[in-house]
């Protein structure tokens, strides 16, 4: 249970001509952690043909996909639209899906695309084009004139008020040039300059000297009349290409009914030819024969050897391989409870040679949870809010795991609660109270510390026995006296745990007291000496089972708010309706508020306590996840032949 | 009304315990949460990471919380 599940490093050959239903069935059965192939004068499957052709399809599966939900406006409307749609097939080989993704239906949305973006860039090129139009419409001048560049060139610069006077009167000092002012606004100044095509380095070089915006004539090209006709033109222009922007759009979306669940069961199937372009990868190959080898736990072999029977009819081997590889990890645990190896991972993978802490941070973190709520109410709210929170995160994503860790341990948080006889801040009078926060402090603060000792303590056996097993494996002395350390380490904090208590509360005789603070000094030497580098964490001993007060801390720090609040708010019928209304308000704002602090504290805490005060007495970590080859569908079914 | 003086110093005190505590958990959260945020920036997958090096300052003001409480139990306030 505290350890990784057993795995048996396996290779699988068949003919050559068997490969394809040798990889269909072993995705089929999804119990084989595909590895690379560690033979090695074996050749790698030649898979050009096949890998390029599905990732063809993918791109074009995906980017038509791409299009049609960006019609839609947003995720949330396409995923609800596919929410929406019952879709089921069964598989199809990949020429068949070629040939559907170029039928007329789906080439048309590219080409609306295609549309849609051209569209696009004549809208933003007209639209760079409109400020131009808008500053020469101050000037007379007909814009067609501004492109006959046969004897004169233009150029329209906005200058700041500050250099304008200055620019101006260099200009007018230059022959055969011509400078037309007009003030845009308080501090910005249009200037259009009309100089003869010889001039083009020495007006370039004036110009240059001052900080100003140059605005591209060349950019008018094709336009005629005034400026301020010609502005009018452009903007009919970008409207009526905007409108028929917004109908290929509403096109594309039509076509969402006939085209969504193709490619969906498209994307599915291709993901699936993917994942064996991956798997094919790794398998070897000689002149007849292809070579696959992989973890398989051992639990499961059996599978494995039923469906290559049933699949290739005892046409191939199957053979264990001897190796000294670290096997992956494989952690067996109820679906209800992934979450926590969410989180688990999130921190690290444990590694398949040493202890799965996942079941002491599971029952820890659900007990931590709920003293640190320990409230019926706050119970039942933070379940509604976690499952609520629960269907409308995404299903891989932080949030939602964290909701579905808050809906497991609100349990918790309600027997807690029922202890307590706490009801929102409330106490029932009919009900008793095994757990008084705030009148057994001193009892429950020994409690919390206690729970310290006990899950620091544990953690420590834990790091003697991977230390141990590290010992024996490369027979390391220096790994021997660490995990003599870590025994050591247990002694400090047990007997300084009974010295500290014995001396501060005097619930111990003197000379108990007194020996137990021996023996914990003695042991602190030890530990620092034998330990070397892990030693100096001798210091986190005391500190670390001390750091699980803070479950009383804040435990004590949600019920006094809630108590707060309720003294403060409680409505009071002899105050008056409007009073009673406010009161009600503010009750229920306030009470939501510490709800949600308390469920993210609660969270925070009880996870921070596993790993930071619990784990790193002896968690490596980097495991390497057991990631079997396996299919996932949805909205297919594999055929049956 | 008579007030201990005792009592009342030993309740100042517990008060500066968990003050000190609280200030140099903030001042500590402050830095990390920041540094946390960059990090989380520019890999969303270290969030566990940088969640859990902004919780880490928090075992200071649980210190103050016992030193508080010891001191109103030697001063009998608890």
């Amino acid at each position: 249970m505290l350890r990784s599940e057993e795995c048996e490093k396996v290779r699988i050959i068949v003919e050559k001509k068997d490969l394809n239903k040798l990889v269909s069935a072993l995705h089929a059965v999804g119990v084989l952690d595909i590895r690379e192939i560690s033979i090695k004068d074996t050749q790698k499957i030649d898979l050009k043909d096949y890998e390029s052709l599905v990732t063809e399809l993918s791109i074009k599966v995906n980017s038509l996909l791409d299009i049609i939900k960006e019609s839609f406006g947003s995720d949330k409307a396409f995923k609800a639209y596919i929410k929406k749609l019952y879709i089921k097939s069964e598989d199809l080989d990949l020429n068949a899906i070629k040939s559907t993704l170029d039928s007329i239906k789906f080439t048309r949305i590219l080409k609306d695309k295609e549309e849609l973006e051209a569209n696009k860039d004549e809208i933003n090129r007209l639209k760079s084009i409109l400020p131009i139009l808008k500053t020469l419409s101050q000037f007379k001048i007909d814009v067609a004139e501004l492109n006959n560049k046969a004897v004169l060139n233009y150029k329209l610069v906005v200058v700041d008020r500050r250099y304008f006077y200055e620019l101006r009167n260099r200009l007018s000092n230059i022959k055969n040039l011509a400078a037309y002012n007009k003030a845009l606004d308080k501090n910005h100044y249009a200037l259009l300059i009309a100089y003869k095509k010889e001039l083009e380095q020495e007006v370039d070089a004036i110009l240059n000297r001052y900080d100003k915006r140059e605005l591209s004539i060349d950019l008018l090209n094709g336009f005629s009349g005034s400026p301020y006709s010609a502005y009018k033109e452009l903007l009919r222009r970008i409207r009526e290409l905007e409108s028929k922007n917004k109908e290929i759009i509403s096109k594309i979306k039509r076509s969402a009914d006939t085209t969504v669940d193709q490619l969906l069961i498209f994307k599915e199937i291709l993901s699936i030819h993917q994942d064996r372009v991956k798997a094919i990868s790794l398998i070897g190959s000689t002149e007849s024969f292809a070579i696959v080898e992989g973890w398989v736990p051992v639990s499961k072999r059996h599978m494995l050897v039923k469906e290559l029977n049933d699949t290739l009819y005892k046409r191939y081997s199957i053979s264990n391989i001897k190796t000294d590889e670290l096997q992956p990890t494989v952690l067996r645990r109820p679906d209800i409870l992934k979450p926590f190896d969410y989180f688990l991972n999130l921190y690290s993978v444990p590694r398949s040679d040493e202890i799965d802490p996942g079941w002491i941070f599971i029952v820890s973190f659900i007990i931590f949870y709920g003293m640190m709520i320990s409230d019926v109410g706050y119970g039942l709210v933070s379940l509604v809010i976690a499952y609520l929170i629960s269907r409308v995160t995404d299903k891989e994503g932080l949030m939602h795991n964290a909701a579905k860790l808050w809906m497991i341990s609100s349990i918790s948080a309600v027997v807690f609660g029922l202890l307590s006889n706490e009801f929102f801040g409330y106490q029932l009078s009919f009900l008793p109270t095994v757990i008084d926060w705030t009148k057994n402090v001193i009892t429950l603060l020994a409690i919390t510390v206690i729970f310290g000792v006990i899950q620091v303590c544990l953690g420590l056996v834990f790091g003697f026995l991977n230390k141990l097993n590290d010992y024996r494996k490369e027979a390391d002395k220096k790994e021997l006296m660490v995990a003599i350390s870590k025994l050591t380490s247990i002694l400090v904090i047990v007997f300084g745990a009974i010295a500290v208590s014995g001396y501060l509360f005097n619930l111990i005789k003197g000379e108990i007291v007194l020996i137990s603070a021996i023996i914990a000094i003695v042991s602190i030497v030890l530990t620092v000496i034998l330990g070397g580098i892990e030693g100096a964490e001798v210091t986190n001993l005391i500190t670390h089972p001390i750091s699980y007060a803070r479950i009383l801390g804040f435990g004590l720090a949600s019920i006094i708010i809630a108590t707060l609040i309720d003294n403060g708010f409680t409505p009071v019928l002899s105050k008056g309706l409007l009073s009673v209304v406010i009161s009600t308000i503010v009750l229920l704002l306030l009470q939501f508020l510490n709800i949600i602090l308390s469920m993210l504290e609660g969270l925070i805490q009880a996870m921070r306590l596993n790993f930071v005060e619990f784990f790193t007495k002896f968690y490596k970590g980097n495991g390497d996840p057991y990631k079997p080859f396996k299919e996932k569908r949805v909205y297919t079914y594999k055929r049956v032949i | 009304m008579t007030i201990d003086i005792n009592a009342a110093i030993a309740a100042i005190g517990a008060g500066i315990a968990i003050a000190g505590g609280a200030i140099g958990t903030g001042v500590a959260q402050s830095a990390i949460g920041s540094a946390g945020l960059g990090l989380y920036a520019e890999n969303p997958k270290d969030l566990g990471i940088a969640i859990l090096f902004l919780v880490l300052p928090e075992t200071l003001v649980i210190f103050g919380l016992v030193i508080a409480i010891l001191i109103m139990l030697a001063a009998g306030l608890v």
